[in-house]
């Protein structure tokens, strides 16, 4: 699918790295206006790899103050988003990574958690779900899978991206995004029906 | 072959990314078996309604608290444009209105059990004992654990409560960042010491009152009224 989300160069660019140089020299402005241009695309992907809003919250000021720190090292090699979404990513995977680090010694890894094979009791059709219980939905996923979830079925990644991300390979990748895609079914889908027949014809 | 052994294409086959063999393959199996067309139709429309998926919005604290940390370097705040021409009766009066308006809320929301708040539950040392520094530290840890509560707990108060609380506290917080911002370019002022720990000093109340009108919602007391009382 997509790479990290970039703009086209040109125009823009020289806008990033105007904004970039006003932030440096101080402009009162400046860092607000970089702020309010890509808070909201960074706090979504931060809080549904999270699954929470107090961290999220948390996480996205450590990377604005990541960036305000680090905006010196802007050169528009690439877009100013693309830059703030990179780091977003990596802050979100450290913290994700301490959190399950110290998951895994009191209660092993979520990564475990049961391969289920549910059955959703009805087709689940994309209008009949709120947006509001997709976000909770993803939000309850264990947290392994859910991080390459977000990346592929959300942000849009494909799980050659998503596997040098996460640091896994392809094959953990995919597995990861079905196991997510599984629960999903189950907790959009309501009760498990029974099990369908295999090749019962049509 | 079972569905078990088609299991891992699933998915492959929802994102295309099967060659043309095996995509010819898992569809023929799709076409005898119920369950696995199930799957993909879900899979499919998971897909679909998480690229749909809209942006969310952070809480305008998160700018308030990114402002606060990088206004020294980053942010020129207008008390280094325009220091003391006025100001300074503006943003107290300001301040003095939210917080008349927050705690009358909260008062006519709260019961007389819990009315009488013990403000000095979060007791901060003097400022003038502790040195501006310790002081400054203590009414932060204060307010940070008042934060805390207030953040996890905010849903037990209704949708009004809440908003007028806000108001009173962006008031105040924007007093806070504009006052450290002067303190970073005027450090003797005294005037901005005096209105970061009346502002600091403020905050700490406001959540305090906050914390006991979860708790009072969090008890359920039936004697509360619905409305304030005007």
């Amino acid at each position: 699918m997509t790479a990290l989300p970039s703009k086209p160069a040109g125009k823009v660019r020289a806008a990033d790295l105007e904004l970039a140089a006003r932030c440096r020299q101080g402009d009162p402005d400046a860092f607000e206006e970089l702020y309010r241009a890509h808070a909201g695309r960074l706090y979504s992907l931060i809080f549904r790899m999270a699954g929470s809003v107090q961290e999220a919250e948390d996480l996205l000021q450590e990377v604005f103050l990541a960036a305000h720190r680090k905006l010196g090292s802007f050169r528009g090699d690439s877009a100013l988003g693309t830059w703030l979404y990179r780091l977003a990513v990596n802050q979100c995977l450290d913290f994700l990574r301490g959190r399950q680090a110290k998951m895994a010694r009191t209660t092993g890894s979520l990564d475990e958690e049961g391969a289920e094979e549910p059955m959703a009791a009805a087709p689940l059709v994309p209008t009949a779900v709120s947006r509001i219980d997709l976000e909770r939905a993803i939000a309850q996923l264990p947290e392994g899978c859910r991080a390459a979830f977000v990346l592929h079925d959300v942000e849009g990644f494909e799980h050659h991206e998503v596997a040098t991300m996460l640091g896994v390979s392809v094959g953990t990748s995919k597995s990861q995004v079905h196991k997510a895609r599984m629960k999903l079914r189950k907790l959009l889908g309501g009760t498990a029906a029974a099990a369908a027949t295999p090749a019962d014809g049509q | 072959m079972n569905c078990q052994d088609y299991d891992d294409r699933l998915g492959d086959y929802v994102d295309g990314t099967l060659d043309a063999t095996s995509r010819a393959s898992v569809a023929a199996h799709l076409d005898a078996c119920v369950r696995c067309r199930a799957v993909v139709s879900d899979f499919a429309a998971i897909h679909a309604m998480s690229r749909a998926l809209g942006p969310l919005t952070p809480g305008p604290q998160v700018w308030q608290k990114i402002a606060a940390t990088t206004s020294g370097s980053g942010r020129r705040s207008w008390w280094a444009v325009a220091p003391f021409t006025g100001w300074e009766p503006v943003l107290a009066s300001a301040m003095a209105v939210m917080l008349a308006a927050g705690l009358w809320w909260i008062g006519a929301r709260l019961s007389d059990a819990a009315g009488a708040i013990d403000h000095t539950a979060f007791t901060v040392t003097d400022e003038f004992s502790a040195g501006q520094e310790g002081a400054e530290a203590e009414y932060t840890m204060a307010i940070a654990r008042l934060e805390q509560i207030a953040t996890d707990e905010r849903s037990m108060l209704d949708q009004e409560t809440v908003y007028v609380l806000d108001a009173g506290l962006t008031v105040i917080d924007e007093a806070i960042v504009e006052s450290r911002a002067a303190l970073e370019t005027q450090p003797d002022s005294e005037l901005a010491q005096d209105i970061l720990f009346d502002a600091l000093r403020r905050k700490v109340v406001v959540l305090q009152d906050m914390v006991a009108l979860i708790s009072e919602m969090r008890q359920g007391n039936q004697s509360m009224p619905s409305e304030p009382n005007p």
